[in-house]
């Protein structure tokens, strides 16, 4: 579907709902992330289960992007309010830093725009339209992530509501969105999450003759592999190296632009296959269980906000947030166990390890972010609202370990609020260096701004993996996972001195031999067509800490897609290959095993 | 370390029949424990120490006053580094305190340490030996000699992946084994690393648990180290924190969040009934870390009447999800939006600095 046709679309169904309502107001919604000229800004759609929608956001690094553009048609001619639903994402004791504002046919509105600390309607001004065509302009007016998530024009003084629910189901109404998304496709497979772990499940499973769909938010497929994140993979091939070399990373260092040469791969590689049905920017955001097996998978388009429905006997949730098994009520686990639940207790590390109490202190995400020296100096601009987080940190290179994670903060609710902590400090530490003398010529040369995490919601499988599997090396009859790298969990570097900023992280590493994950880890206990690989798979706090780099959920993922064939050979469940088809499974796995020419 | 240490100390080492003999020792050079190593007087050996790296043992011995009560552990260490093939001797005296962490090194001073060119170390070595020994997540802890090797001397060594074995530290490790080691020593610092925290931490630890007893946790508990305290704290059942609410506090208030935070979780739940104690941990709120915060607004439920009023006036500390949580309690029962709370927070609104006025307002509303 056109994207225009679409904002038209949303026109004519207010103006039918406005005539239906007999309601005095003549309003029109647009939706940010659906202009069809985005000039600099980008397409955010990391947070829609939280503040309700994709948005646009200018990520100019501290120079302001080209307006975002679109074209509005107007049935009536008149003096229109205008509002914008937006948020100051740095709030404090300066200038917001995410300001812009509108322009509607090139005249400029009275109000500057993101201001208040929270997702709200800004009002923007009033304009005199008389043409029955008007352009609308976003005008960034920082470069610092300002973000607009839609626009509402009104001939009544009125505001949309602004309250979470309220603002819901007025969207729906205004978009006029029947309860059910129009389209139903179906597939042998539904696989969300394009992410390492994704990729390998769709490319087993089409290898084997099943049609697969994968749906993934982003244009570009690896997940935090990919190059909007940049993260090389680590880890073994296990017995999947031929499927997994076709999807994973060379060793450059994190952040590097290199990270585009493997992608063009990956991306070349899935596309090869013709059972993959792949739906890029598309974002999965319910899914329905009955009678405890999933029914369907609804996704939207980020930027249109078409919206479709998946069916298959089978899902894989390659999520890495579990999000298709939260929605259908699988059971999830999230959060540090206590030491004692499984026995995961490392002396030497105590409460950094392992706590005697249970806590939610998970592992934390990251922005990964990158330099160069220029030929000439280069002068950025000054940021106290980033200064205030980074305090007297200085840094003209990111790692790893730039990353957070704090105890009332949750990594898929508060994800907006941690992303943009690790901008605030990546730029709070840049302009402290750009401070010192012989940086003059360094600029940013890359910031994500997509968050890249390590660890949230974890399904239950029928096996919980932890450290005590490794630690016993536990050999499993249906161990279709093997892996040596060490344990690693992190820790918040200023538990330990309170003075060193909040946004840096420290690795333990507990060196091990050969270790073993079930395939029992890998589909859910409650919800019986569903399979997880990835970060999300059955594994407690520790039991993450060696597998979930990415060469290892790529095989968790490529066990899941083989799997998936014999599920439909056999017309059965994930559960029952394990009872009754295990040999002819660990027989199909044993013989992916590459061969070196 | 209080007297009552040394004393139980004594105590048990007499039990076990070893017995002290003077001792004379060079200042250390880095020392964090000088009021102990001041009061030395005697030593008794303790048995040894296994290094696998270099197939050598060496004796523990046990530093005392001079009415045996224990003190420091210490080593005197006679070790080979080798490279190559090509070994050279290391004179040092290491020092750890009594639950087995680092504490100080001494050098001979006619057998300086030196670099692998053969230059000898110069003061600003010394302090960062000092350092890495103190770091117990070194790099040095978890990486081969061979690969630091490389990353020492390397800079340029691509490193594939196809059948080698990485962490997901490799990115960082050039720059982080450079900051870890002296430059030209690797071979001195990875060996000293590895002896300072190897078998002898197992040795001390062992040993300490054998005499482990209630009097010696409360004393350790009461000393001034950190580490002694979470060791005590550690050890100690959580009914038992009870008798300890003065010194709980004074702990809570000084140490570092991950000792705050173990405080807060283990804490019974009468503990938190505790007016005074109550009144000390939660007036503290706006001084500490924010996990600390949001692990006694937590525990808002179940602590005494004044907690709630403390925090009303340090709401502007508050991070959202905090204030979130603190506005939940209210709500839960009327009779906890007391007057002067309710002041505090009108007062808030009024003044507007704070970021989060608006979800005050809405709550008043
Ligand atoms: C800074 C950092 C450094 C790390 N270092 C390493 C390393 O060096 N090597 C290594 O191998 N691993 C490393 N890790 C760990 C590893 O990257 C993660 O564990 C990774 O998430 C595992 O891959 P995955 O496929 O499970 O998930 P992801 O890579 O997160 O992929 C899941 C994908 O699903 C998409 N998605 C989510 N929800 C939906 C939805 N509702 N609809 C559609 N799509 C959706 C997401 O956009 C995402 O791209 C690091 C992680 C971080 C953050």
């Amino acid at each position: 579907m056109g994207k225009t046709y679409f904002i038209k679309l949303i026109q004519f169904f207010l103006l039918c709902l406005l005539v239906n309502s007999g309601m005095a107001q003549d309003g029109i919604l647009l939706e940010a992330e659906s202009f069809p000229e985005k000039g600099g800004w980008l397409v955010d759609p990391q947070f829609v289960e939280q503040m309700g929608s994709p948005y646009l956001m200018a990520h100019g690094m501290g120079k302001a992007v080209t307006n975002a553009t679109t074209e509005v048609t107007l049935e009536k001619k008149g003096n229109y309010h205008v509002w914008a639903r937006t948020k100051n994402w740095a709030p404090g004791n300066w200038a917001p830093p995410g300001q812009f504002s509108i322009k509607v046919n090139a005249e400029k509105l009275e109000n500057t725009l993101g201001l208040k600390p929270y997702w709200n309607w800004e009002y923007a001004g009033q304009v005199d339209i008389q043409s029955p065509k008007a352009k609308l302009e976003l005008v960034d007016l920082t470069g610092f992530n300002g973000r607009c998530d839609a626009i509402y024009l009104s001939l009544a003084n009125e505001p949309p509501p602004s309250k979470a629910k309220a603002l819901a189901s007025w969207r729906k109404q205004m978009l006029q969105e029947p309860p059910a998304p129009a389209t139903t496709k179906e597939y042998d497979l539904v696989i969300t999450g394009g992410g390492i772990a994704g990729c390998a499940a769709a490319i087993a499973a089409a290898e084997e003759g099943l049609q697969v769909a994968l749906i993934h938010d982003r244009p570009l497929l690896g997940g935090n592999a990919s190059s909007e994140i940049r993260v090389h993979t680590l880890g073994i091939y296990g017995k999947f190296e031929r499927i997994l070399k076709k999807i994973d990373t060379e060793h450059y260092p994190n952040g590097s632009s290199k990270a585009k040469l493997d992608q063009q791969k990956r991306d070349d590689n899935v596309k090869s296959y013709k059972n993959i049905h792949l739906f890029l920017n598309w974002r999965a955001y319910d899914a329905v269980a009955k009678d405890d097996m999933v029914q369907y998978v609804d996704a939207r388009q980020t930027a249109t906000g078409e919206r479709m429905r998946f069916q298959a006997p089978l899902y894989v949730d390659a999520t890495g947030d579990g999000w298709i098994g939260y929605w259908a009520g699988a059971e999830y686990s999230y959060g540090r166990e206590s030491v004692y639940k499984y026995g995961e207790a490392w002396d030497k590390w105590g409460e950094l390890w392992s706590p005697e109490e249970p806590d939610n202190f998970v592992m934390g995400s990251s922005i990964l972010w990158q330099t160069e020296v220029g030929e000439t100096t280069f002068d950025f601009p000054e940021v106290p609202w980033a200064v205030a987080v980074a305090k007297e940190h200085e840094a003209v290179a990111g790692e790893w370990y730039w990353e957070f994670s704090r105890n009332d903060l949750h990594q898929i609710e508060d994800g907006e609020e941690i992303r943009d902590h690790m901008l605030r400090a990546i730029f709070g530490s840049f302009s402290n260096a750009k401070h010192q003398e012989g940086n003059e010529k360094y600029r940013l040369e890359w910031v994500s701004y997509l968050l890249g995490k390590r660890e949230s919601r974890r399904l239950v499988g029928d096996h919980i993996f932890t450290f005590k599997d490794v630690v016993d090396k536990m050999e499993f009859s249906d161990s279709v996972v093997v892996e040596k790298r060490a344990i690693d969990v992190h820790y918040q570097r200023n538990l330990q001195d309170e003075k060193l900023p909040d946004f840096l992280s420290e690795a333990l590493f507990y060196k091990t031999g050969r270790y073993y994950i079930p395939y029992r880890s890998l589909y859910s206990r409650n919800i019986n067509n569903l399979f997880m690989a990835g970060r999300n798979f059955s594994c407690s706090h520790i039991g993450l800490g060696g597998p979930r780099v990415m060469r290892t959920t790529g095989q968790m993922g490529a066990a899941v897609g083989f799997a998936a064939s014999l599920c439909k050979k056999y017309k059965v469940n994930p559960r029952t290959i394990y009872q009754k088809y295990l040999t002819e499974y660990m027989n199909l796995i044993e013989s992916q095993q590459w061969v070196n020419p | 370390m209080g007297k009552s240490v040394g004393l139980l100390l004594t105590l048990s080492l007499g039990l076990i029949g070893i017995y002290g003999m003077t001792v004379v020792l060079e200042k250390p050079l880095h020392m964090h424990m000088e009021k102990e190593w001041q009061e030395v007087a005697q030593q008794q050996e303790m048995g040894e120490f296994y290094n696998p790296d270099s197939s050598l043992s060496h004796p523990l011995v046990l530093l005392t006053n001079d009415q045996q009560e224990p003190l420091l552990f210490y080593a005197d260490i006679l070790t080979p580094v080798c490279i190559d093939g090509t070994c050279k001797p290391v004179y040092i005296e290491l020092y750890w305190n009594l639950i087995g962490n680092y504490v100080g090194y001494g050098i001979d001073q006619t057998q300086p340490l030196t670099k692998f060119d053969h230059d000898n170390f110069i003061a600003a070595d010394y302090e960062k030996l000092h350092q890495l020994l103190l770091d117990n997540n070194s790099v040095l802890s978890r990486r081969k000699l061979e690969d630091l090797f490389d990353a020492d001397v390397q800079p340029e060594k691509k490193v594939t992946y196809k059948g080698v074995e990485v962490d997901a530290v490799t990115g960082a490790t050039r720059k982080e084994i450079k900051d870890s080691v002296i430059e030209g020593a690797l071979y001195s610092c990875y060996t000293l690393w590895h002896l300072v925290h190897g078998q002898v931490r197992h040795k001390i630890e062992d040993y300490l648990r054998s005499i482990y007893s209630r009097e010696l946790g409360d004393s350790l508990l009461y000393s001034n180290y950190p580490d002694y305290q979470f060791y005590a704290l550690k050890n100690m059942e959580a009914v038992e924190y009870h008798r300890h609410l003065p010194q709980l506090a004074h702990i809570f208030k000084e140490r570092e969040p991950l000792i705050r935070n173990y405080i807060l979780k283990k804490l019974p739940k009468e503990a938190w009934k505790e007016a005074r104690f109550s009144e000390e941990l939660y007036s503290a709120f706006s001084k500490i870390d924010l996990n600390s915060r949001t692990l006694l607004l937590k525990n808002l439920s179940h602590a005494n009447l004044n907690a709630a009023t403390l925090l009303s006036e340090q709401v502007s500390k508050m991070t959202k999800n905090q204030l979130k949580m603190y506005l939940r309690f209210l709500e839960e029962d009327e009779s906890r939006l007391s007057p002067t709370i309710k002041a505090n927070l009108v007062q808030i609104v009024s003044k507007e600095e704070y970021t989060f006025t608006y979800l005050i307002s809405a709550f008043l509303e």
